[in-house]
């Protein structure tokens, strides 16, 4: 079978599980089903996928406390967060990097074992088996400095050239590039704890 | 005279401190590279791009010659990555689509070259910045400083027993944070939780791969090349896949990476700038194709090397 029809045979099977077929695609895939062993043992897998998924959702449920929110949320309420910087006042930038590394630090560490302690009490410990707590001092209080992270305005400054929104199957099939390359930039190139990080991101900027 | 003789020795002195401290931080940067590898780890982490953050967990176990690996995004929609058995596997909830990667298309790159280091410090100074505390973890920190605006800086925060990265920054060319990790817990060696007993999980990267026949897989014989590329990029891979009518050349100078993908031209098709998160992407059709190049580098770099492109 060609990769497209393979593709769209798995698609089919995907819909078929999600409800998404209509009542003549599924008599066409039951009859299918009914005469090929391998279509019937690649439904068995999927649905399995599909079972693991809901258990990660539900699990995940409990278990993603809203870290990030939390943090974010934190970070809003400081009043230096959303303070304009005052001209004429040139902050370094090792001393603003270091401000930012120790309130990120300050404020993670100190936010995300507490809200993290909240979930592992009904925490499957097959999935996310995390016994360790931090016991960690918190930190002096610093200047918070996240205003300065770069934001589409500066993207735009940086090529001065049009930036296009994606469309629902442009973005698709980009994703799709974006999986694959993370892949190779694993190898060659990574600098963080994994390469698909922005991958996986559900990032609202998108 | 003994004045001036001590300023010399003073200057030579402070010379040798700095290129010391240099060659520490290249090395401390080529133990992370390592230890990303070879060490089984397990953590929760906040990414975060532009003014969003985000929770994720990860836990990474090597296994004889195999990583295995499974990253789960905690906010939002559930997406997982899984990396096991020459496969890499991305589950989306709620429509329970996936796509798969068959086999690794690592095997294909160009392996590490002797000179490849000096490459890469001839376009990057490598610094030792004062040691931090992350995650309740003693860290070191090496800056990654670019020397053109070309690519982007690190910021890297180096667990000092394992020389994992327990922060990591990205800058653009003006300092400005263009992303970051930050991981607030991390487990190590014989703590990490056995990826091998989620069979489940592992089941995932058996499932339904796409098989890419394998095409030419020599830049040489590519129909295509590069004339002109940004400095210090050079082609690393290359893979032909006719299947999909699609090329694919990654591009890296060692540090930053880029992949340029070729296909027949399609209207709709992306021109101009665009983003995945952190991802840069630049489209334009030349050639009556469509080109498409992807990376966490300065949008203009995805554009030189799209440009460069021309027919063989």
């Amino acid at each position: 079978m060609s990769e497209t029809a393979d593709q769209q045979q798995s698609e089919r099977l995907s819909a078929f599980i999600d409800g998404e077929l209509s009542s003549s695609e599924q008599d066409l895939l039951s009859r299918k089903l009914a005469v090929d062993a391998a279509l019937r043992r690649q439904l068995g897998r999927y649905q399995r996928v599909s079972a693991h998924i809901q258990r990660d959702l539900q699990q995940q449920q409990v278990d993603a406390t809203g870290v990030a929110e939390a943090v974010s949320r934190r970070l809003a309420e400081e009043p230096t967060v959303l303070a304009p910087r005052r001209k004429g006042i040139q902050v370094p930038r090792i001393a603003l990097g270091a401000a930012l590394a120790a309130t990120v630090a300050a404020v993670a560490v100190g936010v995300a074992p507490g809200l993290l302690d909240q979930g592992e009490e009904v925490m499957q410990p097959q999935t996310f088996a995390f016994a360790p707590r931090l016991s960690v001092p918190s930190f002096p209080a610093a200047t918070v400095a996240f205003g300065d992270t770069a934001t589409v305005a500066n993207r735009l400054n940086e090529t001065d050239e049009r930036w296009k929104v994606l469309q629902p199957e442009m973005q698709k099939k980009l994703d799709g590039y974006l999986l694959e390359h993370s892949e190779y930039a694993a190898r060659l190139g990574v600098t963080s704890a994994n390469a698909h990080v922005g991958f996986i991101s559900t990032d609202a900027a998108r | 005279m003994q004045r001036v003789k001590r300023r010399f020795f003073g200057i030579l002195l402070l010379l040798c401190g700095v290129a010391q401290a240099s060659d520490e931080a290249f090395t401390l940067f080529e133990q992370m590279r390592d230890a990303l590898h070879t060490q089984d780890y397990e953590g929760r982490f906040v990414y975060q791009v532009g003014q969003n953050l985000e929770a994720m967990y990860i836990v990474h176990r090597v296994s004889g010659d195999a990583e295995l690996e499974r990253l789960v995004a905690l906010d939002g929609e559930s997406k997982q990555v899984i990396r096991g058995g020459g496969a890499v596997a991305c589950l989306a909830p709620g429509k329970h689509r996936m796509s798969v990667i068959e086999g690794s298309p690592l095997g294909a790159l160009r392996p590490q070259r002797q000179g490849d280091s000096e490459a890469l410090r001839k376009l990057y100074d490598f610094e030792l910045g004062e040691d931090h505390r992350i995650a309740g973890r003693l860290a070191r920190v090496v800056r990654i400083k670019p020397r053109d605006s070309l690519r982007y800086g690190f910021e890297l925060y180096l667990d000092k027993l394992t020389a994992l990265p327990l922060r990591s920054v990205v800058h653009d060319p003006q300092g400005r944070v263009k992303s970051q990790t930050l991981f607030v817990e991390l487990k190590t060696g014989e703590q990490v939780t056995p990826i091998e007993r989620d069979v489940s999980a592992l089941q995932l990267t058996e499932s339904a791969r796409i098989t890419v026949p394998a095409g030419v897989t020599s830049p040489e014989q590519a129909a295509w090349t590069f004339r002109g590329l940004p400095n210090g990029f050079e082609v690393r891979s290359y893979r032909d896949e006719p299947a999909r009518s699609r090329q694919h050349f990654i591009l890296s100078d060692g540090l930053a990476v880029m992949s340029v993908y070729i296909e027949p031209a399609e209207s709709g098709a992306l021109n101009g700038f665009s983003n995945l998160g952190a991802a840069h992407l630049y489209g334009e059709q030349r050639h009556g194709h469509q080109i498409t190049v992807v990376g966490e580098m300065p949008a203009t770099t995805l554009r030189m090397a799209a440009q460069a492109i021309a027919p063989r």
